[in-house]
């Protein structure tokens, strides 16, 4: 219950910068679905991401819903973040902390936070980062399974990190892409098992919204030289920038 | 000058690769993937029904070991004799029991065979190297298993799993659930064992399974009344405690590891209680 509290707060200051600086304003809506051993059958979620920026600062944050497997869980995930913005060699150069919370069912949730640099020069966004991973029992685990103690365990930190390259120059009218990578909007991987994401995209005019589809391609076990399928994502939407 | 440097990386690599116990075409596929060694597993455990052990006393332990790699057998040798000369009940080797290669998968075997106490296997990741399954199927079977302990007043629940390819993949996930769902309430105490650490709580550059299962597992576990988790893989002990369940990661037995071990369950009527061993 407490947690609702805090979002409706953060939803609240933000809404209150939104109106009370001249802060440049982005979100992205989007749709997906993806696909493994314990997505089964695939999930199908709806999100939206609005991106507030004022001067070098930014903040963001980012909400996923499930549209199926609904009984166990109605938010897939949450994140947001916060940041600075440099220039360096007149590339973009940002700096942000982040936490990401992912309920797995009514009594566990998953949590991130971390810190991360992203780096864009041309055709290349290079990110690095590190966070810490830590595993969540709630109030209700209490109740339902008596778990009291030891409710929360920690994971040791995790390295992250992404290498994309863009067919063609950044904020081009169309692109294509290909980005290997161990975290996205909501899964955050440890460093050993890398992803693979293909993506698109499209704006017909300088000012229109962009469409954007991933394909994202998960695998197991590649650092035991013992690399497995693991799933798949697909997430398609729409950014729209206002500057 | 340059191509001398050339020359040196690409003998260094030839070198390394050739003499590493590793197959790196593991690196972008790999041959019997967790789907079908499943059902391999389950097609042998049809004609293998699945054991009991029956004791007459309510207090008993068993040993769980992990990550042998043989080629050497010294400490190998070393846990068979203390086993059949102790009174534990059970050796379970979660994986990396040999590199894949059959020569090995032969020495093991014969040392295996020598053993007359029950002797439970699972693979790990080294086992698959070269085609290495096709080699543990014949020899040994299934990956995939639950073996029970009966004592005079309850039974308790082992669940061996196969988790050598990083993950433990749908239907092997599926059967586990339903096993808990149709049998945990048979039970006293449930341990569940395979090779790779599901909680990464030191940093290392080995792969766990992918958070997605990980956090769908530690769930599945809550809900169920796991009492125990065990793994290797990570070849250095550890044990957390997170929720009702315990989660144990046993050091190597590998020759060459300076703090090779094991580790030995004792149940009772209070729990189950761990002790790392040393050799």
């Amino acid at each position: 219950m407490k947690i609702k509290y805090v979002f409706f707060l953060y939803f609240l200051i933000c809404s209150f910068c939104v109106t009370t600086v001249q802060a440049q304003f982005k979100i992205d809506v989007f749709a997906g679905v993806s696909s493994n051993p314990v997505d089964n059958p695939p999930l199908i979620t709806i999100g939206h991401s609005p991106q507030f920026e004022y001067h070098n600062f930014f903040v963001s944050y980012a909400m996923d819903v499930n549209l199926n497997n609904r009984d166990k869980k109605i938010i897939n995930a949450f994140s947001t973040g916060l940041g600075y913005k440099f220039a360096v060699k007149n590339h973009p150069l940002k700096t942000s902390l982040f936490y990401c919370y992912k309920p797995v069912s009514n009594i566990l949730n998953v949590n991130n936070a971390g810190l991360k640099i992203d780096y864009t020069v041309r055709k290349w966004y290079f990110a690095l980062g590190n966070n810490f991973n830590f595993y969540k029992f709630n109030n209700n685990a209490a109740e339902i399974y008596g778990i009291t103690d030891n409710d929360v365990l920690v994971e040791a930190a995790n390295l992250m990190y992404s290498v994309k390259y863009h067919l063609r120059e950044i904020g081009s009218d169309w692109n294509l892409f290909i980005n290997l990578t161990n975290f996205e909007l909501f899964i955050i991987e440890q460093e050993t098992n890398p992803m693979l994401d293909l993506g698109f995209t499209y704006k017909r005019r300088e000012n229109s919204p962009k469409f954007f589809a991933d394909l994202w391609y998960q695998t197991a076990g590649f650092n035991n030289i013992r690399v497995n399928y693991f799933g798949v994502f697909f997430r398609t939407g729409v950014s729209w920038e206002i500057k | 000058m340059g191509n001398k440097i050339k020359i040196f990386v690409l003998l260094s690599l030839t070198g390394f690769f050739g003499a590493c116990e590793a197959d790196f075409s593991g690196l972008i596929r790999s041959t019997d993937r967790v789907e079908k060694r499943f059902s391999q597993s389950v097609d042998y455990n049809q004609s293998h029904p699945y054991q009991n052990i029956s004791t007459a006393s309510e207090n008993y332990s068993l040993l769980i070991a992990s990550d042998l790699h043989i080629g050497g057998t010294k400490n190998t040798r070393e846990l068979f004799e203390t086993y059949e000369s102790s009174d534990n009940l059970a050796l379970v080797l979660a994986g990396d029991i040999v590199t894949g290669q059959r020569e090995d998968y032969e020495v093991f075997r014969t040392l295996k065979d020598s053993v007359e106490k029950p002797v439970f296997l699972i693979t790990g990741n080294h086992d698959l190297f070269f085609d290495g399954w096709k080699t543990f199927y014949e020899f040994f079977g299934s990956s995939t298993y639950y073996f029970t302990v009966s004592t005079p007043e309850v039974p308790d629940l082992y669940i061996c799993l196969d988790s050598g390819g990083g993950t433990f993949g749908k239907s092997q996930i599926k059967w586990l659930e339903d096993l808990l769902k149709d049998n945990r309430d048979n039970y006293r105490y449930c341990t569940v064992i395979s090779h790779v650490n599901m909680l990464r709580t030191r940093r290392t550059t080995s792969a766990n399974p992918l958070v997605e299962e990980v956090a769908y597992l530690i769930n599945l576990f809550a809900e169920y009344k796991v009492n125990l988790v065990v793994n290797g893989h990570d070849h250095v002990q550890d044990a957390a405690q997170l929720g009702n369940t315990t989660y144990l990661i046993t050091d190597a037995v590998v020759d060459s590891y300076e703090n090779a071990g094991y580790v030995r369950i004792d149940v009772d009527a209070t729990g189950l209680k761990y002790e790392f061993k040393r050799f």
